[in-house]
């Protein structure tokens, strides 16, 4: 059972921020007001998780229609990373997965699905960007954020864990050196205990 | 059953584009005669612009052309008001260092229901025209030429005496209404200049070079003599009612103002919804 | 106070999603399952005068603070979907168009969607194909949304065929839509996949996709006046501009090949100054790859596509369609100082690119081996003829010009030839290494006509990463940027502290050593530090901003020069 931890009366909020006399204020409650409202929201219970994915088409690296829906890994946990070819930090982070995805895959089974979101100006480069770097995991096309959109992604990198049944665990944004081997512990957990214990 | 229900909305897509293609034929236009005809209701073009607005030239260019077909029966005023008429001394060799702003035309720029949101953009006796109160000068044409064919409301005269030696102007605005007109109407006589030399940053393709250091602008608003929405000179006026207006400015005051470039726009309008119902100009030196 | 109102109105329905609406539904039997997802994101400046970059009091007027912001709630139920963004531009932040200052809902929707059928009333975003004809997308960093607002369809009557209908009005600000002030899209698109749909090709080698798309605009308004050359033209105005084609995608093991045409009718605009010449727009994408290799090469030819859905706005609003650059886009300082955009115009352009990897241990790869990316562009105009001896090229009111597919003109708009090399240092250093040399037709590419020339510059980048420990790296980049023209050389240096997974610091400067005033030899330095928790993230940066152009895909935002104090949240759940 949901509770909200921060009743708030949603009127009278908005008008308390727009009535601010200066600016400065004004924008600065704003800023609160929906920092708020989505840490109020922030968790991974009840109403706020991703049971499954939303059905959405997207394309595989061939150029042939790929559904969200097909993003399966027989019951074992999945990795979904958004990544382009232009994000300098999302190249980092699969790189960095890259290195110690053989391993990963051997010790765990978990698979990962790196959904590129380049559009038209992009895309072509996407095929020989992960050939030339060999990298070996199942890469998506998004060409117009679709399934960006879907699951609610801002900036990328971002990174969604889901469990053996389909179900999103943990997320994340941007990534810094060190951040894969968090994310292979969760992995690891998810494999022995079948949920996190965060 | 279901295939045909799946074929039945097949169709009904491609059905919304039955008729999606109008192709023109030659000839692709048709000039039109425009005549200047000072029996109708005169016409105020506005045109809200900036020396830093580098897509301004071509709207001026466009209100010239204008001036140049519609003669006697348009006026139109140059707006510097808005970021983009800030004087920079530091930027562009300081060629935008004069300040061609006016009290009234910052009041105008800043009048919310005017919509006056970007540069260039102009306004054709203060109305609507497609349901825009102020457009982009590739309208301004179309809009001259509807308000150009409405009836006369008003004849206005204006009688200028300049005193040379003391630089003072004495000018009289009479007005005689030829119709009935409802609400609160306004007299608002502002002072024009011609022929001002400065900088203006020009940016459009085809055009010579990317700014231009001795630019001519014409028509500048360099300020109102009796406020920057005018006098009230009469409410619910009727069919011949007449009002006489005189005003004095002393050209001491404004040193960098040439009094013989120099002209009065008397024009007429509702104190509350702004539409402009006649104008007449003189210049201020015969 | 109305809109007042309103916005108090709409925010509580936001407000109420997230609080009071999950209380209830974990309550209610038949609403169990909802969920509710959202994002948002905050760009606060607070500007600086900086008498250097020729910001005053008086430029700042008085708005030194300065914010966008959104928040985004989704709510799904089984097969619906309903959700709404809120913007808020208190004012827009410099760079960004004014008229975007206010707050309001601009999207919102509804969206039921099963095996057959998916149907969506309200805001929606779709591309057909490869875009030439129709896409709407958004970019909130660009400050660019064309949602359209209306109706979308889509069918899978087959297993195969995926049909799209469209119809709306797109987003022009904050503007209602009303009295035609802007055109009816409507479009429709089909797709085929020809291995599903045949089972003799269920298993073929060869896979082969056909589609086609039919995208056409309503403007009302038959004649239009337009005063030049001290006359006023009546031009005659097609109401219904259509703008049509098709593509194909051939897939066989390593090798793809992907072209799309489209062909637009007469559509006279303030864009190409009334001409009344059909476009022609072709793109076609050529690629190889193995393990360890990928090649594409990539050529176009954009012959007056420019598609609007207004004819008389020459910004970057209302754009139905989407003309990418061909060119690489790349995201280091210098190497994006110089960022080609499309002309709709017309402009013919090819692209390739190679990259591959050199194995550990071999010959060149050394010890960890080695990835090599190579890219070349070039970008032309396309020749345009005088239709006779008496009509200028792009005479209003006439057809404009003639030309004949793939006739390239001699004029290069941009070039860029770069290689980058990825590389391994043991376990604790790797590096990327890249080399540029860019040509740039800034008179072209920026509008001006005759006077900046093109500017050749050659760029050199060294961005090193050192993995301290498990946890703490520091990342340093080094840019110089030679050239001859514009405002001479540049240098740009980096130095960023990362502590996974929480903390980040860095201190950026790009310096102008080379400008031939020594009044403008500035520096542009800039100190940033942010906090990452899951997938919320606060950045606060300090420092000047250089004037730029900011592009995605192939739409440019101009940015002008200025000094702030930014703060940055995002977050989304």
């Amino acid at each position: 059972m949901y509770f909200p931890e921060k009743p708030i009366f949603p009127g009278l909020l908005f008008s308390f921020v727009m009535q601010q006399k200066t600016i400065f204020m004004r924008n600065l409650t704003l800023i609160l007001t929906m920092l708020l409202i989505v840490s109020g929201a922030y968790s991974q219970d009840g109403v706020f998780a991703y049971k499954e994915l939303p059905s959405v088409a997207m394309q595989n690296i061939k150029g042939i229609a790929f559904n969200s829906t097909n993003i399966t890994n027989n019951g074992k946990p999945i990795i979904i990373s958004f990544w382009a070819t232009w994000c300098k930090p999302c190249i980092r982070e699969l790189s960095a997965i890259s290195d110690v995805y053989d391993d990963w895959v051997t010790e765990t089974g978990v698979k990962l699905y790196a959904v590129s979101i380049d559009d038209s100006r992009s895309a072509p480069l996407v095929g020989p960007l992960i050939n030339g770097k060999g990298w070996e995991f199942e890469v998506l096309l998004d060409p117009n954020s679709d399934f960006k959109r879907a699951m609610n992604v801002g900036p990328i990198p971002h990174t969604f864990l889901l469990d053996g049944n389909g179900k999103v665990v943990w997320q994340h944004t941007s990534f810094a050196e060190g951040d894969e081997l968090h994310l292979i512990d969760l992995v690891r957990q998810l494999n022995k205990d079948g949920k996190l214990t965060e | 059953m279901k295939i045909l229900y799946k074929t039945a909305l097949f169709f009904l897509f491609t059905a919304i584009l039955f008729q999606s293609c109008t192709k023109i034929e030659e000839p692709y236009y048709t000039i039109k005669s425009v005549y200047a005809d000072t029996n109708r209701r005169a016409v105020v073009l506005e045109d809200y612009t900036g020396h830093s607005c580098t897509n301004c030239p071509p709207a001026a260019r466009t209100a010239q052309n204008l001036q140049a077909l519609y003669k006697c029966q348009l006026f139109v005023i140059s707006v510097h008001a808005g970021p983009f008429a800030r004087p920079d001394s530091i930027n562009y060799e300081g060629i935008l260092k004069e300040d061609l702003r006016s009290p009234a035309g910052n009041d105008w720029f800043a009048w919310q229901s005017f919509h006056i949101d970007h540069n260039p953009i102009g306004m054709v006796n203060r109305t609507a025209y497609k349901s825009n109160i102020s457009f982009d000068y590739d309208e301004w044409a179309g809009a001259v030429g509807v308000s150009a064919g409405l009836p006369k409301t008003a004849i206005i005269s204006v009688n200028n005496r300049f005193d040379a030696a003391s630089k003072t102007l004495t000018t009289t605005i009479g007005t005689r209404f030829l119709m009935d007109l409802p609400g609160k109407i306004n007299l608002c006589a502002c002072i024009l200049e011609d022929s001002i030399y400065g900088g203006q940053l020009n940016s459009k393709p085809g055009d010579s070079i990317p700014y231009i250091k001795h630019y001519l602008f014409m028509e500048v608003l360099r300020g109102s003599l009796n406020g920057s929405w005018g006098e009230l000179i009469g409410t619910d006026v009727t069919v011949n009612a007449t009002t006489c207006k005189s005003y004095v400015f002393d050209f001491n005051n404004q040193p960098a103002w040439i009094p013989k470039h120099c002209s009065i726009l008397a024009f007429i309008m509702d104190a509350d919804t702004k539409e402009i119902y006649h104008a007449a100009k003189m210049e201020v030196v015969k | 106070m109305n809109l007042l109102k309103k916005n108090t109105y709409l925010f509580s329905c936001l407000v109420f999603f997230l609080f009071l609406l999950p209380v209830f539904l974990q309550a209610q039997d038949i609403l169990k399952g909802s969920e509710v997802h959202g994002s948002m994101q905050a760009d606060a400046i607070y500007y600086l005068p900086d008498d250097k970059i020729g910001i005053t009091d008086s430029t700042l007027d008085g708005k030194t603070i300065r914010m966008n912001g959104f928040t985004e709630v989704n709510y799904s139920l089984g097969n619906f979907t309903a959700g709404l963004r809120f913007e808020a531009y208190l004012p827009p932040l410099i760079g960004y168009d004014a008229q975007l200052n206010g707050v309001g809902v601009p999207y919102f929707y509804v969206n039921y969607k099963n095996d057959f059928i998916d149907v969506t009333a309200g805001n929606f975003y779709e591309q057909f194909g490869y875009g030439m004809m129709l896409r709407t997308y958004q970019e909130w960093t660009l400050g660019y949304d064309n949602s359209l607002r209306g109706l979308r369809i889509k069918l899978t009557p087959w297993k195969g065929i995926t049909l799209k209908g469209v119809y709306g009005v797109q987003r022009y600000y904050w503007e209602p839509y009303k009295d035609y002030n802007r055109g009816i899209v409507k479009g429709f698109d089909a797709d085929f996949y020809l291995n599903d749909i045949f089972s003799s090709m269920n298993d073929a080698k060869v896979k082969l996709t056909l589609g086609g798309s039919f995208v056409s605009d309503y403007q009302q308004g038959s004649t239009k006046e337009v005063a030049q050359n001290g006359k006023i033209y009546l031009l005659k105005m097609p109401v219904n501009v259509a703008n049509y084609g098709g593509r194909f995608n051939l897939n066989i093991g390593g090798f793809n090949w992907f072209a799309e045409y489209a062909h637009k009718i007469n559509d006279p605009t303030a864009m190409n100054n009334y001409i009344y010449k059909n476009g022609n727009g072709i793109f076609t994408n050529l690629s190889y790859s193995q393990k360890g290799l990928g090649i594409s090469l990539m050529s176009k030819w954009i012959d007056n596509m420019g598609y609007k859905s207004n004819r008389t706005i020459t910004n970057n609003m209302l754009n139905i369609n989407y003309l990418p650059s061909i060119t690489k886009e790349h995201t280091y300082a210098l190497a994006s100082m110089y960022s080609y955009s499309t002309q709709a115009n017309g402009e013919a352009g090819v692209s390739g690119n190679v990259t591959f990897h050199l194995p550990k241990n071999s010959k060149l790869g050394g010890k960890t081996g080695m990835t090599i990316a190579l890219n070349f562009s070039q970008v032309n105009g396309i020749n345009k003829k005088a239709i006779n001896d008496t009509v200028p090229v792009d005479e209003l009111g006439t057809l404009g010009y003639a030309t004949s597919l793939f006739s390239v003109g001699k004029e290069v708009y941009y070039q860029d030839a770069n290689i980058e090399i990825t590389k391994k240092f043991g376990k604790k250093w790797k590096g990327i290494f890249t080399y540029l040399y860019q040509t740039y037709n800034k008179d072209v590419i920026e509008g001006h006509a005759h006077d900046y020339g093109t500017i050749y510059s050659q760029i050199g980048i060294a961005d090193v990463t050192w993995k301290i420990t498990g946890k703490n790296s520091l990342r340093f980049e080094l840019q110089g940027l030679w050239t001859k023209q514009d405002k001479g050389n540049w240098a740009a240096a980096l130095i960023e502290y990362t502590v996974a997974p929480h903390w980040f610091i860095s201190v950026m400067d790009q310096w102008n050593y080379g400008n031939t005033d020594p009044e403008q030899q500035l520096q542009y330095y800039l100190l940033s530090a942010g906090y990452n928790y899951n997938t919320t993230r606060v950045a606060l940066s300090w420092g000047r901003q250089r004037e730029g152009v900011i592009c995605v895909g192939g739409v440019c935002r101009y940015v002008p020069a200025t000094n702030g104090v930014t703060l940055t949240v995002t977050s989304s759940f």
